[in-house]
């Protein structure tokens, strides 16, 4: 199962990498918004909103990929002390009870949101604004797919450390 | 005790719960939330009870995290980390750090010193404490510790000026709490300048005496050549904060223009002094990507645990115990306080406001208190508003649970283990309480200001 | 007579959670809603509860229809202005330029097809909501400025804080606009981010200390002269609920109407006099060549959507149709307005 899990990981942090190069991206959209606006006096509502795009896709892949990278924060007072076996299963409860449901619940609501915003064609409401609003909106489920198998592979790799087959 | 009480109980507990046994900050919030709604269901089905609990009401989460995923605000949060993680990469903000040492070496502290100015300025020009705190931390930790600072002190000092800036104006909190008191924002501005200074100055002559101790590094009078490289090494990443930074609080730039510029500058500072290459800019793009996620997990994880408090009526419990006590009108004002400061401890300020504001603020309206703001309209909401303001900010950085320190715990090194950050910040906890037990005796603090502009 | 009592209210208890657009400690905008509220509750004797959300609460105003039709929350109170993104028409219901003052439009929604219209809109567009009228407003004040304008050339290049189709009207004349909350104004004000704004009413533009940073208050209110807002409720809960809370919320919403405009026009007064004497507020009015130059624009902004969306059309046409029909009555019935 660890290699199953690796193989996911592998996946997931290919793409999540990929994306977050979206926020190196927004540094130059935002550079360029500011000399077009006080150089050109020159305004494009949709550059505004294509930076919050940016940033919503960045930040959402981000969460996938943390949980790849192991790097959401915790309170490490007591975790530190307890053996390798504890740890283990706080972080199996973490994934199983708090992760998978909380990020499968909002994939389900997310999935009538979207419906919604492409049955009527919603489209920002700033004049200029970026049409197509559901495709954004749709980033949502999107991510808490890739969360959930972000929590998937650490669960089988936990599984499996719990069980004593692979300690790396 | 009624069920619904007990629940609130259970659910206070099983958080403190998870958050002990170390389960990840943002899941442990979210799972609580989650949690507790099934706990309610299943009491419903089997107990007879008759909690208000439903998971249609957890669906409103994906509009919650569709306008956190749109707020052209919270597009500045990477924007500051990145460039914080640019300086620091890049060696640049170690070189400022460095020459502020040396500057200021005749004066102990004066590194930290710096920090706590710096902060002050940060807090001027974006309200986001994750923001804050990161760029921060990232910019002087390591440097000050090199400089034989405990972890401690600097832990403290980057925790406590990085939180200055949901109080001091321009302040996105101010706004929404005169949104939600119903009182005008200019007003708040005004009155949260004077407690906000008040509180730098405090935090400095705090850190000026604590580092006659612990400041070790040596006392060495400035060469003529220095004076010339110490100034290459601060005016360029100086002036780069001071435009970001300048351009938001004289209104030239909106917090996120400024922040992207911002990143863009360190960039190129760090492209022209050759520490640049590829590697480190993907390493760095990487890490930002990280530690806004975390931050943004964290806030999502917030808002399940709040929309299932508000759905179990939790705040009017909260209200008609406080209604119940027996005090009066100071016992209340310092009850509703003492329940922001608890629930500090486990929720962003934007839950906390939402969730106690409407309940709280006709109650103070109803007391009809006596202040001395003359011509200032609903001067007493004001001071409460800052009382508010200054409590949110306390409880940020108080442990076991605050935001402020668990972001810094995210981005420091290894070695500073959450037990630092605890110790570090309670002498600046001290310094808070202090400042709100004289804004609470002495409201002219707040109204001063607000009502010479009035 | 025990039977009957047992069953008043159909005998079921209801918790409506009603998401409110505004926040609820804004007077009239904000406020008239939690008056609703508590009249239901104590009219109901306890049977209907109402649950009021802050528009945070549920992610901003921007998300209330869509969590209302999917049921996450029960009713939402707000305006149909805010959908324009999704139904092009909505903000038709809600506040015409030019368009009627609060009896007419009243007339036209109760009277006319206006009602039967704004319930097609939210059928049409697949929202599973119920709607009803519960607010109506008089006009509001057409802006804050720092300056005084004179023509269309002190417009131009200005950046302004617009409402609905208004906006597009102050777009037409070079002005770009942007929609902020409440909340957000004065410090964009205060930054010059934007450098005028129009909000609401005096009363409610006190609120926000609009009178602090802009000083020129300009009239009429050209772009609303009255304002309509609705509640809507989720259509399986509102089918599910007993006759007589139907009949209950309806009344409590018509009172809420006959109580905002009362409240509306007697509390403009003093805070106008106010803004002067205390605060050097100049009053203005739009010279005849300014409110000229408005509708035409208007004219053209009016054209541009019908052309776009056929339901707005359809109902600027009925719209246009019912009052071409009223001034019959207007024109003869009222005393002119200039008769001082
Ligand atoms: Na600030
Ligand atoms: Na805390």
């Amino acid at each position: 199962m660890t290699q199953l899990a690796k193989w996911i990981e592998a996946a997931l942090k290919k793409f999540c990498e990929l994306c977050l190069w979206a926020n190196f991206i927004l540094i130059f959209l935002i550079v360029f918004q500011v000399v077009a606006r006080y150089a050109f006096n020159f305004t494009w509502a949709s550059l505004e909103e294509l930076q919050w795009h940016l940033f919503a896709f960045a930040m959402f892949t981000g969460v996938a990929y943390a949980i790849v990278e192991n790097s959401h924060v915790r309170a490490d007072l007591l975790f530190a002390k307890f053996a390798k076996k504890w740890q283990d299963r706080v972080e199996l409860l973490t994934m199983v009870f708090c992760v998978i449901p909380f990020f499968s619940l909002i994939l389900f609501y997310s999935l009538s949101f979207v419906e919604r915003s492409y049955a009527v064609g919603e489209m920002s409401s700033a004049p200029g604004g970026l049409p197509y609003r559901w495709l954004i909106k749709a980033l949502i489920p999107l991510a808490c797919l890739l969360i959930n198998f972000a929590a998937l592979a650490k669960i089988l790799r936990l599984i499996d450390a719990l069980r004593g087959k692979d300690v790396s | 005790m009624y069920p619904e009480e007990l629940m609130l109980i259970a659910m206070f507990g099983i958080l403190l719960l998870f958050i002990f046994i170390g389960v990840r900050i943002a899941f442990a919030i979210a799972g609580t939330g989650m949690l507790t709604t099934v706990l309610c269901l299943i009491c419903n089905k089997y107990f007879e009870t008759n909690f208000f609990a439903d998971f249609n009401n957890l669906g409103l989460l994906v509009n919650r995290v569709y306008s956190l995923m749109s707020s052209s605000l919270l597009v500045a949060l990477p924007m500051f980390v990145f460039m914080g993680i640019m300086l620091e990469k890049s060696g640049l903000a170690e070189n400022l750090m460095e020459s502020f040492q040396k500057i200021f070496s005749s004066v102990r502290g004066g590194l930290a010193l710096a920090v706590t100015l710096i902060g002050l300025l940060l807090a001027a020009s974006t309200g986001i404490i994750g923001a804050s705190v990161v760029l921060l931390a990232l910019m002087s930790i390591p440097t000050m510790l090199k400089n034989g600072y405990s972890k401690e002190l600097a832990c403290g000092t980057v925790c406590s000026a990085g939180c200055l800036g949901i109080l001091i104006p321009p302040s996105i909190m101010l706004i929404l709490l005169a949104d939600q008191m119903g009182v005008s924002v200019g007003d708040l501005f005004h009155a949260a300048v004077l407690p906000g200074l008040l509180l730098t100055a405090s935090y400095c002559v705090y850190i000026f005496f604590k580092a006659q101790k612990v400041d070790k590094s040596e006392v060495v009078p400035l060469q003529k050549g220095d004076l010339k490289k110490l100034f290459l090494a601060i005016i360029p990443p100086m002036l780069l904060m001071f435009l970001v930074l300048g351009s938001i609080f004289f209104g030239i730039a909106t917090p996120t223009e400024a922040s992207g510029l911002g990143a863009f500058g360190a960039m190129i500072l760090a492209f022209s002094s050759k520490k640049l290459d590829y590697k480190t800019l993907r390493l760095s793009v990487m890490e930002t990507g990280k530690t806004t996620s975390f931050i943004m997990a964290i806030l999502i994880g917030a808002a399940c645990f709040s929309l299932t408090l508000k759905e179990l009526e939790g705040d009017e419990i909260i209200r008609e115990n406080i209604m119940a006590l027996p005090f009066g009108h100071t016992g209340i004002i310092l009850a509703i306080l003492a329940m922001i400061f608890l629930l500090g401890f486990f929720l962003d300020w934007i839950e906390i406001t939402l969730v106690m504001i409407p309940i709280v603020a006709p109650i103070i309206s109803a007391m009809a208190l006596e202040m001395p703001g003359q011509g200032l309209e609903q001067a007493e909401l004001i001071w409460f508003a800052i009382l508010v303001a200054v409590t949110l900010q306390t409880s940020f950085l108080t442990p076991p649970v605050g935001f402020a320190l668990f972001y810094l715990k995210g981005v420091t090194p290894k070695e500073i283990e959450l037990k630092h950050i605890y110790k570090g910040v309670i002498p600046f906890i001290i310094l808070q309480v202090l400042i709100l037990i004289l804004i609470f005796l002495f409201p002219s603090v707040v109204l001063w200001l607000p009502s010479l502009a009035a | 007579v025990r039977r009957k009592k047992e069953a008043a209210h159909g005998g079921v208890k209801t918790r409506l959670k009603i998401a409110s657009s505004y926040n609820s400690a804004l007077p009239i905008l904000g406020d008239s809603v939690k008056i609703m509220a508590d009249r239901l509750e104590l009219s109901s004797g306890g049977a209907i509860t109402v649950r009021l959300m802050e528009p945070q609460d549920v992610g901003g105003l921007q998300a209330i229809l869509e969590a209302v039709s999917s049921g996450k929350v029960d009713a939402g109170y707000g305006s149909a202005g805010f959908w324009a993104g999704k139904m092009p028409a909505g903000p038709l219901f809600s506040s015409v330029p030019f368009g009627p003052e609060a009896g007419p439009y009243l007339a036209w929604m109760k009277q006319g097809n206006g009602m039967k219209l704004y319930q097609q809109m939210y059928d049409d567009a697949g929202y599973n909501v119920k709607v009803l009228l519960c607010t109506v407003l008089p006009p509001e004040t057409s802006g804050w400025f720092r300056k005084e304008i004179n023509s269309q050339e002190d417009l131009k290049g200005l950046k302004m804080r617009f409402f609905g189709l208004g906006a597009r009207v102050m777009e037409k004349m070079d002005v770009s606009t942007m929609l902020l909350g409440g909340g957000e104004i004065y410090p964009a004000m205060e930054k010059g981010v934007i450098d005028a704004t129009e909000f609401s009413m005096p009363s409610i533009d006190k609120k926000i200390g609009l009178y602090k940073i802009a000083k020129y208050n300009y009239f009429p209110g050209w772009h609303q002269q009255s304002t309509l807002l609705e509640l809507i409720v989720n259509k399986d809960k509102w089918n599910k609920l007993p006759e007589s809370q139907k009949a209950l919320i309806e009344m409590a919403c018509n009172e809420s109407l006959m109580n905002s405009l009362a409240q509306g026009e007697g509390t403009q007064f003093q805070v106008m006099k106010d803004n002067v004497e205390k605060y050097d507020v100049h009053i203005k009015r739009w010279n005849d060549q300014m409110l000229k130059a408005y509708e035409q624009a208007w004219k053209e902004v009016v054209k541009e959507e019908s052309a776009k969306d056929k339901f707005f059309d359809e109902v600027w046409t009925d719209l246009s149709q019912f009052r071409k029909n009223y001034s019959l009555w207007e024109d003869n019935a009222y005393l002119p307005r200039h008769r001082k």
